[in-house]
């Protein structure tokens, strides 16, 4: 089997051992390097897209930023693209959106839903092996979360043959079990959004908007509410690093789920306070709080918008006078 | 069960007992900042009653209301912040001019759809102003009230102490709704009081994780609306 690995920028040594590893295992390599700015990312996709398209079944983009990033799966023998580009500049956020948005992702979990819908699932399989592309292509964590969500994805499709009586035990019995299956998935996705948060850093918070978009979005933030909360703090951190660079980050600083969700409840909480005139401090412990994290005008916007707070101009007016006091 | 009755204990008139089934003191501590903030006439005496290691909320109430001597009681969910300041008094007040009125809540249904699920009905809450708070009272007689057919757990005030149905109930769904249907079988009202201010803001974030939600539904059905049906769940049996 011949592997056609793209890079559009070689920046790392984890490249090439990936390359070593790739070459260990038996596959053939060919190495694309396409040098560029990074939002030349999509075109060089498209570019080799083009040069492969007779023989390239379909494509499948991973993002996953620590290892291979994309593939392209062939009946002619193409397996994998990988593309490696160097996240810490802000360009990279649209181009990588572009990707997303525009192609089958491997590496998230999203191209799961794809796969369904794209009827290409079969060919997936087909073409790998499960069990070796998971290891290959997932860490641990996604692995885990990939094989809970195959369960989850089995179990529906028995239970909707299996139980054609629906007596009352029955619904019980498929209950506790697909209880016990979304319960199991979201411990696993919490721990690999913790695993991400203590990472730290513009990656982590792309990788968790990627999953909450796609993956967890149209099921797990409507039945837990911990992914409901950080589906609307992503795009708030997103928005944060918009044209810096070494911008002040609220992800910089939140180092955990658990520690996310305290944030944003602490600071629902304070606003509702000071709207209703219950605790006499409420705005001093907000700017503590605004301080201690760093927290951004994009996060406060957030928190005033989208919180049962009615009256935002109390809030804002208490605020400014403090602020400007201790200006 | 403790029950204070069976030692001879009189209800107490002149008492309020909020009772929370608790499992997170972050919420519950917020939560009573705004209880300790309600206007209190003067002749009542609150008590709060936090319900912890529950295994439904049928049972987690049924422990509350037999454990507390307070002629009037308000089951309430621990992430419900109460914003109104005067909700007792005019609860009371309510409660104290209209004998025949069992229960009141802050969001409810005037007719229970077929289905049994209680989103599908017409929801009553607001009425047609949005008030600010600080320029707002409640007027029975400006305002007023649905006589509705269920009410939503997130706040429920009663006068009459009726046992939950934790032997049907026994996890976390339709506790409220079943309650509702057996204050109305005693031939108690049950209503929503028509707001035209936010009275309280409800963190509910776990709505949808029902995942026995069709269990207890298809219980609710045989239990009250079959039974209904076949004329032998008496609904005319006044207390």
């Amino acid at each position: 089997m011949r592997l056609h690995v793209l890079f559009v920028r070689r920046m790392c040594r984890e490249e090439d051992y990936v390359l070593q590893e790739m070459q260990k295992s038996g596959h053939r390599v060919s190495v694309y390097e396409i040098q560029g700015k990074p939002q030349d990312i999509q075109t060089a996709y498209m570019e080799l897209r083009s040069c492969f398209y007779k023989e390239v079944y379909h494509i499948m983009v991973s993002v996953n930023f620590d290892e291979i990033a994309a593939y392209v799966g062939s009946n002619a023998g193409v397996k994998y693209v990988s593309f490696q580009y160097d996240t810490s500049e802000r360009a990279l956020s649209s181009a990588y959106v572009n990707l997303v948005s525009n192609y089958i992702v491997v590496n998230e979990l999203l191209p799961y839903c794809r796969f369904q819908k794209s009827g290409v699932r079969t060919v997936y399989y087909s073409d790998f092996s499960i069990d070796g592309m998971l290891q290959y292509v997932f860490s641990e964590y996604e692995t885990d979360i990939y094989r809970t969500y195959e369960k989850l994805l089995d179990f529906r499709q028995q239970a909707g043959n299996e139980v054609k009586e629906d007596t009352q035990a029955d619904m019980a019995d498929a209950c506790g079990r697909e209880k016990d299956l979304w319960l199991c998935l979201k411990k696993q996705c919490m721990d690999y959004c913790d695993s991400l948060l203590s990472k730290g850093g513009l990656e982590a918070w792309f990788k968790m908007g990627v999953w909450l978009k796609h993956f967890i979005a149209y099921e797990m933030r409507w039945k837990f509410w911990e992914f409901y909360i950080l589906d609307k703090m992503v795009p708030v951190c997103l928005q944060e690093s918009d044209g810096e660079r070494n911008c002040k980050l609220l992800m910089a600083q939140v180092t955990s789920v658990q520690e996310l969700l305290r944030l944003y409840f602490k600071m629902t909480f304070l606003f509702r306070r000071v709207e209703y005139d219950i605790a006499v401090e409420s705005h001093v412990d907000i700017i503590s709080l605004i301080r201690q994290y760093s927290l951004s005008d994009e996060f406060l916007r957030m928190m005033l918008n989208k919180n049962f707070v009615y009256n935002r101009e109390k809030i804002i007016a208490r605020l400014e006078v403090l602020w400007g006091e201790n200006e | 069960m403790r029950d204070w009755r069976y030692f001879g204990g009189k209800m107490n008139e002149n008492k309020v007992c909020f009772i929370i089934c608790v499992n997170d003191d972050f919420f519950f501590d917020e939560c009573m900042l705004y209880i300790g903030q309600l206007e209190i006439p003067e002749d009542i005496e609150i008590d709060i009653l936090e319900i912890r290691d529950v295994a439904s909320m049928a049972a987690g109430y049924n422990e509350g209301m037999y454990g507390s001597d307070a002629k009037y009681k308000i089951y309430m969910h621990q992430d419900v912040f109460l914003t109104y300041k005067h909700l007792l008094c005019d609860i009371l007040s309510i409660f104290r001019a209209n004998p025949q009125i069992g229960m009141i809540g802050l969001v409810g249904i005037r007719r229970m759809p077929e289905s049994g699920i209680m989103w599908d009905g017409e929801r009553v809450r607001f009425g047609a102003q949005n008030i600010p708070l600080e320029d707002y009272r409640y007027s029975a007689e400006r305002d007023g009230m649905w006589s509705v057919e269920a009410i939503d757990g997130l706040f429920m005030a009663t006068q009459y102490d009726i046992p939950w149905r934790e032997d049907l109930f026994d996890g976390w769904d339709f506790y409220d709704i079943s309650q509702s249907y057996e204050m109305r079988k005693r031939g108690y009202q049950v209503i929503v009081l028509c707001q035209n201010a936010v009275w309280y803001i409800h963190d509910d974030k776990e709505v949808l994780s029902m995942w026995e939600y069709g269990k207890y539904r298809k219980i609710f059905l045989e239990e009250y609306i079959e039974r209904e049906k076949r004329n032998d769940n008496c609904f005319n049996d006044c207390t």
